[in-house]
């Protein structure tokens, strides 16, 4: 269960999870960009916002998870449902 | 009219595993593949045994990231895929192609890769992959099916799959006609270079049949093996067993294969499909129409019965399918049917369905290289009627072997027939 | 209980079945089966009658009658699974008979070092003499039998299938597989397979090793060649055993297995050279040090040439 909602826990689990999905062996930054670094494409988001809900116990909507086109944005939404659940 | 269609690179997994080298080796050794499935996948249906390659690992050849997204039978196309190209001598870069200066933009954009084809024949599609996000479903919510659900299931998956990752840009099919399923992508892919469509194109089949549900669906229609072993034409001979796996070929024009340095194996030198117009289960039981497959593509290689030196059946074991196939053979054949050699090589591991036609032509290509027929397993005694010179058992040598003719046909009444030339550069070149 | 390589059965032409056993490796041998109409005829019975299992299933499964067994020559690879067609006419060469008649007198031990891996196994093992003799069959599909003096051993028999031109070897012919010709004649042998070559087979099935055609025949003919100049070389010039073996050129036969045999087959050409042995007098030298298991210089020689090879 995750609770330390700090920025650098929920970076840290964020990059663990993209690493894992796209296998990438490369240093993932909060510039990295989902689409033109790691080529991440409409379906992998669809998959990774489902993770991230899951280890973060929380709801994103699609529009929200499609939005995100770096590692930080996707920090963002997180840190900021946090908050309040965002529908 | 006369530049021939030739196959220049193979790649294939049958369920000894990977590779034309294994494959050869064991239908040498007319080693069986057809072994007892898992318990607990085949406990509610009667054929309990099949052609599986058991050892597979997705991640030994694919990496994680693409092997998650796709059904069992979209990695076994994508792997032959790459396989056959490389055994083409090509890579990814060598797909594209110059484009004039004055072409339209989208041809530009293309690259010259909107001249390299697919074409796939497959039976179920992805049903390893739809039972497992329907149990997710039922069992855990919406949530929990997986995003690549669309994607991996549909038959057409494959086609979809390699045209990304190889960047094909030209014309593409996937067809669904039972056993003949490939039989039809190798005949398209034969035309579309014939007609000026493509320059290259990938042809294949693939099939991944052991999931429950399609083992159920099997089952209804009444066609499966119950006695646990695949004979076809032997006395015994009670009905299908299935097989995974999947083969690609690579075909091009003659003259583009010549100039570019490329190992021929053979010519596809005549094909032809018909339809019984019978029943939607049954094979007509006179074969005639199945026979006018088979003269329609000697027609079409200009030879004669005489001259076809092996012919590779489609052997369902269906007892009424066996018969009407001899019926069949009989009456394309004439006088020479009783003398040319007929050899089922699938006997050995199981029908692949959708996959069969490719992976039986993909034999006849090292048959040829090799010039020994694979046996047709388990065949002790040939059924009442069925008069054919078998190659039964053990692998046979053949002094001749340079025109072999694959059939194939499905439920509701496809039928296919195929022709392999040997290739010599002094007679064609 | 012992174990043996894999056997392949191929029809090597309509009605011929080849039965090729693991790569011909020392101990185990390929036999064949001639089938027409229901009768067949059985050409060598490999080691024990237990590894005649499948060629046996094969001639049920076909229904055919076994109508006799032919032992193309005396070695114990050839006709140990005699036992297995109990009943049938075995046939041979009388000189082929005589050789047996002779074996079957030799102590089990003899076998037990010359096959370690089958160790234990001659003991139980019943010799069954030919009763036969070659004019008395008829070899089925238009076969013909051709009779060798003084080749591999005193005498050797092939089978020939003019009209499909398959020739059926025996241990005439080795692919893949060093020769053995510690009971014969290089000089012979070399005619022999003169003679063969000459029929151009289509195919060959060797005696040791994998089916083949006339290439085969030629690269094993070229071997023999080339150790009996060698062993002419050494007598005239007075080289030692060593020196020899480093300067041959084994062509092809270089990465064939069972490579410490070139050693003995250079031996067999000296012998032959110094008029030691000849058509009339094949009598086999008492084997070198080197078999019974001593490191010797000949067998180091061996190694050191293969490196050398490798290295190359």
């Amino acid at each position: 269960m995750f609770t330390q909602f700090t920025y650098q826990n929920v970076f840290e689990a964020i990059v663990e999870t993209i690493t894992e999905m796209v296998g990438t062996k490369s240093t993932l930054l909060a510039e990295t960009r989902l689409d033109d670094d790691l080529a991440m494409d409409s379906l992998e988001m669809v998959e990774l916002g489902v993770i991230l809900e899951r280890k973060f116990a929380m709801k994103f909507s699609l529009a929200q998870i499609r939005s995100c086109a770096t590692l930080e944005d996707i920090l963002t939404i997180v840190l900021e449902s946090k908050q309040g659940v965002m529908v | 009219m006369d530049d021939p269609i030739v196959i220049t690179g193979i790649g294939v997994i049958t369920p000894y595993g990977l590779g034309p080298h294994l494959l050869w080796e064991k239908l040498m050794a007319s080693e069986s593949a057809i072994y007892a499935l898992p318990p607990e996948e085949v406990s509610h249906v009667q054929c309990r045994v099949g052609g599986q390659f058991s050892a597979f690992e997705a991640e030994n050849f694919l990496s994680a990231r693409v092997a998650r997204k796709l059904d069992r039978f979209s990695q076994f196309g994508l792997i032959t895929a790459q396989e056959a190209l490389s055994n083409a001598g090509l890579t990814t870069e060598d797909l594209g192609h110059p484009v004039a200066d004055d072409a339209p933009n989208w041809e530009k954009a293309a690259q010259g890769r909107d001249q390299v084809g697919i074409m796939v024949g497959n039976n179920l599609g992805g049903w390893e992959f739809a039972e497992r996000e329907l149990r997710h479903l039922w069992q855990k919510g919406p949530r929990e099916v997986s995003p690549y659900m669309a994607t991996a299931w549909f038959p057409a998956a494959i086609q979809g799959t390699i045209s990304i990752h190889l960047g094909i840009k030209g014309i593409g099919r996937t067809f669904l006609c039972d056993r003949a399923s490939s039989a039809y992508a190798l005949t398209h892919a034969a035309n579309c270079l014939r007609r000026g469509y493509a320059s290259l194109m990938f042809a294949a089949g693939a099939e991944a049949p052991f999931s429950p549900y399609a083992a159920l669906c099997y089952q209804t229609t009444q066609l499966m093996s119950q006695h646990q072993v695949y004979r076809p034409f032997d006395q015994e001979h009670d009905g299908l067993v299935a097989g995974e796996g999947a083969a690609f070929v690579i075909m091009e024009r003659a003259s583009d294969a010549i100039q570019r340095g490329a190992h021929i194996y053979a010519e596809l030198a005549g094909w032809a499909t018909t339809h019984d117009g019978y029943s939607f289960t049954d094979a007509a039981p006179d074969g005639e129409r199945y026979a006018l497959a088979i003269t329609r593509a000697m027609k079409n290689a200009s030879l004669s019965p005489e001259q076809i030196d092996c012919i590779f059946a489609a052997g369902s074991a269906i007892p009424a399918e066996d018969a009407s196939e001899v019926c069949a053979i009989h009456q394309a054949m004439g006088s020479a049917a009783k003398h040319i050699p007929v050899s089922i090589p699938k006997s050995a591991f199981g029908n692949l369905f959708g996959a069969a036609t490719s992976v039986d032509l993909t034999i006849a290509l090292l048959a040829l290289q090799h010039k020994v027929i694979p046996p047709t397993l388990h065949l002790k005694q040939p059924a009442p009627g069925s008069d054919l010179n078998f190659v039964a058992r053990v692998p046979r040598q053949a002094d001749q072997l340079d025109n072999i003719a694959v059939l194939a046909r499905g439920l509701g009444g496809t039928n296919a027939c195929l022709i392999l030339k040997r290739w010599s550069r002094s007679t064609n070149s | 209980m012992i174990t043996w390589p894999r056997q392949q059965m191929q029809e090597v032409g309509e009605g011929i079945l080849a039965i090729c056993h693991g790569r011909g490796e020392a101990g185990v041998s390929n036999a064949a089966c001639v089938f027409e109409q229901g009768h067949a005829l059985v050409v060598d019975t490999m080691t024990f009658p237990e590894m005649t299992k499948g060629m046996v299933g094969e001639i049920a499964h076909r229904n055919a009658r076994v109508d006799a067994v032919l032992n193309t020559h005396h070695h114990i690879d050839h006709i140990g699974g005699n036992q297995a067609f109990a009943g049938t006419p075995i046939v041979a060469h009388q000189e082929t008979t005589r050789q047996l008649e002779q074996m079957a007198r030799l102590p089990d031990t003899f076998y037990d070092r010359v096959l370690p891996q089958f160790c234990g196994r001659f003991t139980d093992l019943q010799i069954q003499l030919p009763d036969t003799s070659l004019g008395q069959i008829a070899v089925p599909l238009g076969g013909e039998l051709l009779v060798f003096r003084a080749a591999h051993t005193p005498a050797d028999v092939a089978v020939w299938f003019p009209k499909t031109r398959i020739l059926l070897a025996g241990d005439l012919s080795f692919i893949g597989v060093t020769p053995m010709t510690a009971h014969g004649l290089l000089s012979g042998w070399i005619q022999a397979l003169d003679t063969l070559i000459d029929l151009n087979p289509a195919v060959v099935v060797p005696g040791h090793g994998h089916v083949g055609s006339t290439q085969d025949l030629i690269d094993l003919r070229t071997y023999l060649t080339s150790i009996f100049t060698m062993g002419k070389i050494a007598v005239n010039e007075n080289l030692t055993r060593a020196d020899a073996l480093n300067a041959l050129d084994l062509g092809p036969v270089a990465d064939w297995i069972e490579t410490e045999r070139t050693g003995l087959n250079l031996d067999r050409a000296i012998a032959e050279v110094r008029g030691e042995i000849d058509r009339d007098n094949l009598v086999s030298l008492p084997p070198p040090a080197s078999t019974t298991g001593n490191t010797s210089t000949f067998l180091s020689d061996q190694r050191t040439q293969q490196r050398k090879l490798g290295e190359g």
